[in-house]
């Protein structure tokens, strides 16, 4: 096995699990998931019953605004902490102990294509059902989620929810690549030597299970798929696995074989998971501004219908579908012929794709990073409140009418992280081109440096529109 | 989802708590969207309006008008309103209106909408005897510049 890093990395590597405290709290992960299954439990429980306004609500409130922002400024800063902390595998747990999964996933569904389905359909649910303006509907969503990887992983085994069908897993996985810190092995020569691969199969005395996801720790290349669980890490009788630190992105750099997931070029569900990622990230910010009530005006005069569904149904497809096939088809067209081996034209979108990850990890960022940073204390009148309903009123009177930060101060920090994740996307790409493309990379690189550009721009105009966030459209 | 016209009323108290079950919450949601001009068990009717009729993002005056059961004005109350976004995590802004001297039970004032999109207005009228009128008003559409 060869486990040396697939880049030389400039930083020095720090391994927070060998931090004292640090590390111990970070391997606690029973207790991160309990704080947030009593989280998820209020949060529910006052979606259900509590005021049926949105601001009023916990439900909405810390999922839409708090959770959301939390998530990715969690990714941005350190890792996949959400999967480590994810109470939707509490249940699961226990009810593995009830009932052992017999089945395997079918080979057919092993790949995306079904967490792409899923992401897909709940941003689409999230427009269509207004979510973010509906407490009853945010708590049944989250009791979806418990329930989805309750009975998935009921039937199937390993984490076959997470891995392929979960859409908070999915988001993670892709955006985790920007990630600073990563899960791998110690020393490489430890993991050459072992013989039992516990990181994989689990503790020998039955005490800690193995990777659920099939990550084998010393061939794993990154982030994806992996949920942070540090189920490896209980495992390994050598104490050989690290939550280390390395440049965020690196591994959309290199093309290297990773455990569980392969190669990425390889990997065309892979890809399309990173471009709906990306231009989802515009598609939910375009769903808040003012110029899309007016576009889907028009949609519905065209199509000559009434139905909401129907006219999100065209937008969806139009940005997630035919957007893409011709921005990333045109790119690859104007690229691949400077390509060696002149691959055709989806295997040149295969390699060159994950390059705009980046990029949507900056709208995504920039997009919930605002309504975090401009919502931040509100969530501390509304819990007041929601506390004091439960018969607890030890928090005192609800301080109604504070903020967070002002508008002024938050959109210098959305159009930052959108020119950072524009750099991410060219650095990758330019990487990308000069291993393509090794005589002609600045020929490779144009055209996906082209259509960053364009993407950019179109999320910096996007979000310097004015917000107006409706639930109707089709009424003028 | 639920959308009234400005001028009507919908009678959802903010802390009323009814809702034990998502089917029911649906209902409610579903009522709430075709409630008759506001009675909410106090007998009292609530009008509002704006002015311009749609309103646009900044101050735009508001009038409300409260009546009883027989349609008399009821005046004298003191009038607070707390206007909220539909989306979560936008700060509110707080209006007390002053009734109008030459027509009692007509109360006026400002409404600072911060943002475009679909807002609501939670109006709260006490008197001194401990009347009290409470009403969520929707607020549907409010414009960018
Ligand atoms: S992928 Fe798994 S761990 Fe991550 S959020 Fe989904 S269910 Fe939870
Ligand atoms: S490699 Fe597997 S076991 Fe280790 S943290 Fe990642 S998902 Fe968990
Ligand atoms: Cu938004």
């Amino acid at each position: 096995m060869s486990a040396a890093p697939a880049t030389p990395r400039a930083l020095p590597v720090r391994d927070l699990l060998a931090v004292p405290l640090l590390g111990a709290l970070l391997l606690r992960r029973r207790t991160w998931q309990i704080a947030m299954l009593v989280a998820s439990a209020l949060l529910v429980w006052h979606g259900l019953v509590g005021p049926q306004l949105a601001p009023k609500n916990l439900a909405t409130l810390a999922v839409w605004v708090h959770y959301r922002g939390l998530l990715i400024l969690a990714l941005l800063v350190a890792g996949n902490l959400f999967c480590l902390a994810c109470p939707f595998m509490l249940p699961r747990d226990l009810a593995r102990k009830l009932r052992r999964p017999t089945r395997r996933w079918p080979r057919l569904l092993r790949g995306k294509a079904v967490g792409i389905v899923a992401l897909v359909s709940v941003l689409y649910a999230y427009e269509l059902f207004d979510l973010w303006a509906s407490p009853w509907a945010t708590a049944l969503l989250i009791l979806g989620y418990f329930a989805g990887a309750t009975l998935v992983d009921a039937v199937f085994e390993g984490a076959t929810f997470c891995k392929s069908i979960c859409p908070i897993g999915q988001f993670n996985f892709v955006a985790s690549a920007l990630s600073p810190l990563e899960v791998r092995s110690r020393e490489a020569s430890v993991c050459a030597t072992c013989s039992g691969h516990e990181c994989l199969t689990g503790a020998a005395d039955g005490g800690a299970r193995g990777c659920e996801l099939g990550l084998f720790v010393p061939d794993k290349a990154g982030n994806m798929d992996c949920t942070f669980c540090l189920d490896c890490a209980r495992a390994c009788p050598h104490d050989n696995v690290a939550l280390a630190t390395r440049l965020p992105g690196e591994e959309l750099l290199d093309d290297a074989s990773g455990s569980g997931v392969g190669r990425r070029s390889q990997r065309p569900d892979l890809a399309v998971l990173g471009i709906v990622f990306t231009f989802a990230a515009l598609l939910n910010a375009f769903g808040m501004v003012s110029p899309v009530y007016a576009l889907q005006r028009g949609i519905a005069e065209v199509l000559g219908t009434t139905s909401d569904a129907a006219v999100l149904g065209v937008l969806f497809a139009a940005c997630l579908v035919v957007e893409p096939v011709m921005l990333l088809g045109a790119a690859a067209a104007l690229s691949r012929g400077a390509l060696t081996g002149r691959p055709g034209l989806t295997a040149t979108v295969v390699r060159f794709a994950h390059g705009l990850v980046p990029l949507g990890v900056g709208i995504w960022a920039a997009h919930y990073g605002f309504h975090f940073l401009t919502g931040l204390w509100t969530i501390v009148p509304v819990t007041q409140k929601a506390v004091a309903d439960a018969g607890l009123p030890f928090l005192g009177q609800p301080r109604w009418g504070v903020g967070g930060l002002g508008e002024n101060v938050v959109q210098p920090i959305e159009m930052g992280l959108l020119l950072l994740g524009a750099l991410g996307s060219l650095a990758v790409l330019w990487s990308i081109a000069r291993r393509e493309a090794p005589l002609r990379p600045r020929r490779a690189f144009a055209p996906w440096a082209a259509l960053t550009m364009l993407l950019l721009a179109a999320a910096v105009w996007l979000l310097a529109q004015p917000m107006e966030m409706r639930g109707t459209f089709l009424e003028a | 989802m639920t959308d009234a016209d400005p001028g009507s009323t919908a009678a959802t108290r903010p802390g009323q708590r009814a809702r034990w079950a998502p089917a029911l919450a649906g209902l409610l949601v579903l009522a709430t969207a075709c409630a008759p001009t506001g009675d909410a068990g106090d007998g009292a009717s609530v009008v509002f309006r704006f002015e311009p009729a749609t309103p646009v993002v900044g101050s735009d005056a508001i009038e409300v008008r409260l009546v009883d059961a027989a349609g008399e004005p009821l005046d004298g109350a003191v009038v607070a309103i707390e206007a909220n976004m539909n989306h979560a995590g936008m700060t509110p802004t707080f209006a007390d209106l002053v009734e109008s001297p030459s027509r009692p039970g007509v109360y006026l004032g400002e409404i600072d909408f911060t943002m475009g999109g679909d807002w609501f207005l939670l109006l709260e009228a006490s008197w001194p005897d401990g009347r009290r009128v409470q009403r969520t008003l929707d607020v549907p559409g409010v414009r960018s510049r």
